[in-house]
């Protein structure tokens, strides 16, 4: 933690290699919450470096004593992608089967399971209220702590807490659903 | 409402070392038996959870965004005009050697002046005198980029305004400052080293997939798999070739660091275009600059309809000789030992 303030501090003084450090260690994790919010492989890309690209125009703004940097930075991205999502909302959303990405380093049959596995994960996440998402997102995709996905949402830690147990129910219902529709189907 | 609270914890707590990795489900399920009825099929679904979101930008993506983020720190680090590179010492004597040959304020005015225009002499005799003055050959390679923006601006001023008359001349001196930056013994270690120390202490990550992504180590050499330590035989890459929205960059030749055993245990260090991101050198910046902006301003030369057909065959070996030029200075200034 405090290896970050170090280098938030020498990036909000001009320095380009704090700040190359800074990027390196959000990198994954800002495209990963985007690739689950909005679905968009080519999108979170694009806003992916749009986030980056902000936090280094504004970094010299970014206040020390206030929110962490790590939520500084998921507020951007939250941000960034409402934008998105109110500029994208009267265009037709893209299939998940298009817009997914695969992970590097899986075999073709692996490839498909985690395919089918994240569309019916992510579906499921549609069940959610937008509290519920949101700390799923900065929990699992985004790899925040309890504490950063509290000062990133401006809430308590018990709050977020309480949200990702009840998220987690939520979707564990919804999944069971899905499952017991599927196995009704096929025995019709 | 106590309860809830106490289990909202212990399920926090196993999340925490299942999404991490410090712990299996079951040696979760271990840890807290009186809850584990409870527990067990909302870690399960957690654990489906985090397989599902664990993905990974691709490689060519992750290149372009550095290249992209790339752009943005040297466009914000751009060269100033040549009267502002030079200090102001160097300005001083300059004017004071000029003016015994050519009288009081002429130069100042010789500043903005143009092919054509009888105090275009003057402003070329000061840039010689400025390079004269300069110092070290980094301070040479910036008076040289500076000077080829200069003679690329006054091109487009004479295309623009049918001057066209003086464009060999320019073309001509563009060729030698391209071959100048090339060939400038450039010295000093623009290379980024980081200490053990701050390797073995790094900024914490909740995910374990992301902590593996910020030791430096890795993450801060290039990660596409052309360039992973050890490719020997793939030591020289080239650059991604530029998303279509952005200006042209010259084809820039990787060369692989020297490695650690060479340069000490406590050192990596990080080279070649697309990490130069990481360097704070100044000169690294004004090279990337030139690099980014002067093949670009040539092309968009070469495109005009008013060049004159003549011209063009020369104007096409300058855009070619820029990329050369600045790909060799990119790769000796990398190259350079600290």
């Amino acid at each position: 933690m405090q290896e970050e303030l170090n280098l938030v501090q020498r990036a909000r003084q001009g320095d380009h290699e704090a700040f190359a450090r800074l990027y390196e260690a959000h990198f994954d994790k800002i495209f990963r919450y985007l690739v689950l919010k909005i679905r968009n492989q080519t999108e979170a890309e694009d806003m992916t470096q749009q986030v980056f690209i902000k936090a280094y125009e504004s970094i010299g703004s970014y206040q020390l004593q206030g929110v962490p940097f790590t939520a500084w930075l998921f507020r951007i991205a939250h941000n960034q992608m409402v934008d998105f999502i109110r500029k994208e909302s009267k265009k037709p959303t893209v299939p998940l089967d298009e817009s997914f990405p695969i992970k590097d380093d899986s075999d073709l049959e692996g490839e498909v399971e985690t395919k089918i596995e994240m569309e019916k994960v992510v579906l499921a996440t549609k069940q959610l209220t937008i509290a519920q998402r949101e700390v799923i997102s900065l929990r699992f995709a985004g790899g925040l702590s309890i504490t950063e996905a509290a000062k990133t949402m401006r809430k308590s830690e018990g709050a977020i807490k309480a949200l990702q147990h009840s998220a987690i129910l939520a979707l564990r219902k919804t999944l069971l659903a899905g499952e017991q529709g599927g196995k009704q189907q096929t025995i019709q | 409402m106590g309860n809830n609270k106490q289990f909202n914890n212990i399920l926090n707590d196993c999340l925490e070392r299942l999404i991490t990795g410090q712990e299996t489900l079951e040696q979760c399920l271990q840890r807290y038996p009186e809850y584990s009825t409870e527990l067990e099929p909302l870690l399960r679904t957690a654990a489906l959870m985090n397989k599902a979101v664990d993905v990974k930008p691709s490689a060519d993506f992750r290149t372009r965004a550095r290249y992209q983020m790339q752009l943005k720190i040297a466009e914000s680090k751009a060269p100033q005009r040549i009267t502002r590179v030079v200090p102001r010492w160097a300005i001083a004597v300059c004017t004071v050697m000029l003016v015994f040959v050519l009288g009081g304020g002429t130069v100042l005015a010789s500043e903005g002046s143009m092919p054509g225009n009888p105090l275009y002499g003057v402003k070329l005799a000061a840039e010689n005198v400025q390079l004269k003055l300069a110092r070290s050959q980094e301070k040479k390679a910036e008076l040289y980029v500076a000077m080829a923006d200069e003679r690329v601006t006054e091109m487009t001023w004479m295309v623009n305004n049918n001057k066209t008359q003086g464009l060999e001349a320019a073309v001509q001196r563009l060729d030698s400052y391209y071959t100048k930056i090339g060939t400038l013994p450039l010295a000093g270690n623009t290379g980024i080293a980081f200490s053990s120390a701050s390797k073995s202490n790094q900024t914490s990550a909740p995910g374990g997939t992301v902590a593996a992504t910020t030791n430096p180590q890795t993450a801060l050499l290039p990660t596409t798999p052309t360039l992973s330590a050890g490719a020997t035989d793939k030591n020289a890459i080239t650059t991604p070739a530029p998303d279509t929205t952005l200006a042209p960059i010259p084809t820039v030749t990787v060369i692989q660091a020297p490695s650690a055993e060479n340069r000490g245990s406590n050192y990596v260090t990080v080279t070649g275009i697309q990490n130069s991101i990481y360097n704070n050198s100044k000169l690294m910046n004004i090279l990337i600059y030139g690099a980014i902006t002067q093949p670009d301003k040539i092309q968009q030369l070469l495109d005009s309809d008013k060049l004159p057909e003549s011209i063009k065959p020369a104007l096409r070996r300058i855009l070619a000789a820029s990329t050369i030029g600045y790909q060799n200075a990119i790769s000796n200034l990398n190259n350079a030992q600290p």
